[in-house]
């Protein structure tokens, strides 16, 4: 489905996880995530954007999915009803099990903290620790200073660091 | 435990949140049911030459026919008509042996018809897809909708019972 510019199929496969995620982490529910995940390659489709290299693709799949899921979350609907975070759940054979346990839980926390995160933090959070975007590129996709970008990541990372309570350790 | 962990332990935590075939399928259906702006003047362009070629051809092939300087067809060679074709019906050229075939809007899909099975009123059948799927066929052998059904039962009214993960549903075809 190539005729009018953009190939939908193509978007679909190589970012169409990328998009699922971002949305999952605003929604916390898989269905809305799709759902979203549809409608933000359908705008895509209409608009039809001049986006020259994959990055500016990435980025501007990355803004529409967080601007749509905003919108979810204003809903009268979403505002009702609260989804349920998925547990981390993931084995760690090498480990014993209270070791394993111990690390399992630390791992959940950060998540969900993460997760629970305000709006403006989570945004910077999501787009800086998990698609590994710079400073500048994340000031584009948010449409925002630089500056403002890496004030809301330090006051991102003391929110979590008393969320939980110490077991952060100081990276940057 | 660090924040450059997040990444690892959500990719961990949603591993099996991916999209699926099925999720493509609907994002394509729905695209090409809502086509973009530029869309919508291509097809009318070509109309309007294909209209204007078909006009100027009855005009002049009466002429040259008459004086024996245009062959009809052969028997067996396809007619080229592609200017007249609406933008929306595609001319099939699958068999069963193609591993490739042509959605209602033209595009490609990746598998081909391995069986169809019986036509309805409307001139739907469903088909088994390379793929081992189930989808909606035309006429044409032209998928309507996409193999990517459990089962698909005959159309009725417009509407086919299909599985989808075990749980049946009504669909509308095309």
């Amino acid at each position: 489905m190539q005729e009018n510019g953009i190939d939908i199929d193509r978007l679909v496969r190589q970012y169409g996880s990328l998009v699922l995620k971002q949305a999952y982490f605003y929604l916390k529910d898989r269905h809305k995530a799709e759902d979203v995940c549809q409608e933000v390659f359908l705008r895509m489709y209409k608009k039809q954007p001049q986006l020259p290299d994959e990055q500016s693709e990435k980025a501007y799949l990355l803004r529409v999915t967080i601007n749509l899921c905003k919108d979810v979350l204003k809903s009268a609907w979403h505002r009702r009803v609260t989804p349920m975070i998925e547990g981390y759940d993931a084995p760690h054979p090498q480990n014993g099990p209270e070791a394993d346990a111990v690390e399992r839980e630390e791992k959940q926390l950060l998540y969900e903290a993460v997760l629970n995160l305000p709006p403006i933090y989570k945004d910077v959070v999501l787009l800086f620790y998990y698609h590994d975007m710079p400073t500048g590129e994340i000031a584009k996709v948010l449409k925002i200073p630089e500056v403002t970008v890496r004030t809301r990541l330090m006051r991102a990372r003391h929110r979590l660091a008393e969320a939980l309570k110490g077991r952060l350790q100081d990276e940057t | 435990m660090k924040l450059e962990q997040f990444r690892e332990i959500a990719d961990e935590t949603l591993s099996d949140l991916v999209v699926d075939e099925r999720l493509v399928f609907r994002i394509h259906r729905k695209a090409c049911a809502q086509p973009a702006k530029k869309k919508a003047r291509v097809p009318r362009a070509a109309a309007l030459f294909a209209a204007a070629c078909a006009v100027v051809m009855l005009l002049s092939g009466g002429a040259l026919l008459y004086g024996g300087g245009l062959r009809a067809p052969q028997a067996g060679a396809a007619p080229d008509i592609s200017p007249l074709i609406p933008h929306n019906s595609a001319v099939s050229t699958l068999s069963s042996s193609v591993e490739t075939s042509k959605f209602i809007d033209g595009s490609t899909l990746s598998y081909g018809v391995e069986e169809v099975g019986a036509y309805s009123e409307d001139g739907y059948a469903p088909a088994r897809g390379t793929n081992g799927l189930y989808g909606y066929v035309d006429r044409d052998s032209v998928w309507v909708v996409p193999a990517m059904y459990e089962t698909a039962e005959t159309v009725v009214d417009g509407k086919a019972a299909v599985t989808v993960q075990g749980a049946v549903q009504i669909i509308d075809v095309p």
